[in-house]
């Protein structure tokens, strides 16, 4: 009796054969393309924001228009508020105040609460591979920085860095093997504590193409996302005091 | 009948194109070797289908263990610090060239044996249409 598998199949049979190693033959080599396409991403480091602007479905002229709407009338309203204080005297001190606590509270001087989201950066620990840049999986401060940009895009009212609060001199910066926050250093995992609407917030944080998604092509275990109900964040507590800079003296008005 | 091959080529890189399979990116020169594995296998193939030398158990087992020699062989290259990978693109790259000139050549002689063919069977023709 003849052996069915070896003797030659000519024709249809044989094509067929042929075809499926075709068909898989095409996919693996799409699969390559889209591998190494992946690959290239990560190193264009301006590549991502550019990305997430054009992913980004809520550039949304309207509500900006309103909201600015939002703030004149709050502006106006306080600037009658402070008019009747001044006439009346005894209420002027509570008003300023006020204005001080809101100012404190803006420049992150004071204590901030609320719902929001924690980002957690780690550097990966799988092992390296070869054609595989090292550089890819540290955090480095240029994704703690593009997080905290990301975050105050997406409407964070409050950020810190590891405890640390962001306020309006805070820079991060890489040096050696630990990243400085306003001179306090540290290393992986850093932790990045937003407050703002959470679900505005997380929504930002996952947009596919965005700041997240490119840590996470190289390893997902880099990233991590949690929604917190409420947050406490503590003060800035960096120097504020102004050597160079003077608040202009408007007498001409 | 070697377009269904070349067609389903395309095919297979269009569904591969459209669902973007989510490999992590160290996995690129593995991608990149068996891809090439794949376009060698089919590729000699073809050839020995026209060289009526087509056994369908040598293509199916020189598809897997060419793929798995490949992979494995750049993985030991990872092992040893030596890139292995470009050694098999190169083999593979060299084996493909070849084949493709096989192809080329088996489908030319083919081509004239068709047309000589049709020239000589028509040439019957008229010789019996005229003894009728």
């Amino acid at each position: 009796m003849k052996n069915p598998f070896v003797q030659q199949k000519s024709g249809g049979a044989a094509v067929a054969v042929i075809s499926i190693g075709a068909l898989i033959a095409g996919f693996l080599v799409a699969a390559a393309v889209g591998v190494n396409e992946k690959a290239d991403t990560r190193l264009r480091s301006l590549g991502g924001e550019t990305v997430t602007m054009l992913n980004d479905p809520t550039i949304d002229i309207a509500s900006k228009y309103e909201q600015a709407l939002d703030e004149i009338e709050k502006l106006r309203k306080s600037n009658s508020e402070m008019a009747d204080a001044a006439s009346k005297g005894d209420e002027i001190s509570l008003q300023l105040n006020e204005r001080l606590q809101e100012a404190l509270q803006f420049a992150g001087l004071t204590e901030a609460e609320g719902p929001g989201i924690t980002v957690t950066l780690r550097d990966s620990v799988e092992p390296v591979d070869p054609g595989f840049v090292i550089d890819n999986a540290i955090i480095h401060d240029q994704d703690v920085i593009r997080v905290v940009n990301e975050l105050w895009n997406a409407g964070a009212e409050a950020i810190s860095i590891n405890g640390g609060r962001v306020g309006p001199r805070t820079y991060v910066r890489c040096v050696g093997s630990v990243v400085h926050v306003d001179s306090r250093r540290f290393a992986s995992p850093i932790y990045i504590r937003a407050i703002g609407e959470p679900q505005t917030l997380y929504g930002a944080m996952v947009l596919p193409g965005g700041v997240l998604a490119e840590i996470q092509e190289t390893d997902s275990q880099m990233v991590e996302l949690e929604i917190v109900e409420k947050h406490r964040l503590s003060p800035y507590s960096g120097p504020t005091s102004s050597i160079i800079a003077t608040v202009p003296q408007e007498d001409e008005e | 009948m070697i377009l269904i091959p070349i067609a389903l080529l395309i095919v297979g890189f269009l569904i591969g194109i459209t669902f973007r399979p989510d490999f992590p990116v160290a996995w690129a020169p593995y991608a990149g070797i068996a891809a090439l594995a794949g376009l060698d296998s089919v590729v000699g193939g073809t050839r020995a289908l026209l060289d009526k030398r087509f056994y369908p158990e040598v293509f199916v087992s020189g598809v897997l263990i060419n793929l798995t020699l490949a992979i494995g062989l750049g993985a030991f290259g990872t092992l040893i610090n030596l890139n292995l990978f470009v050694a098999a693109a190169v083999v593979f790259v060299w084996r493909l060239i070849q084949n493709m000139g096989q192809v080329r050549r088996l489908l030319l002689s083919r081509y004239r044996e068709s047309r000589g063919r049709t020239r000589s069977e028509t040439e019957l023709e008229s010789k019996e249409l005229s003894n009728n």
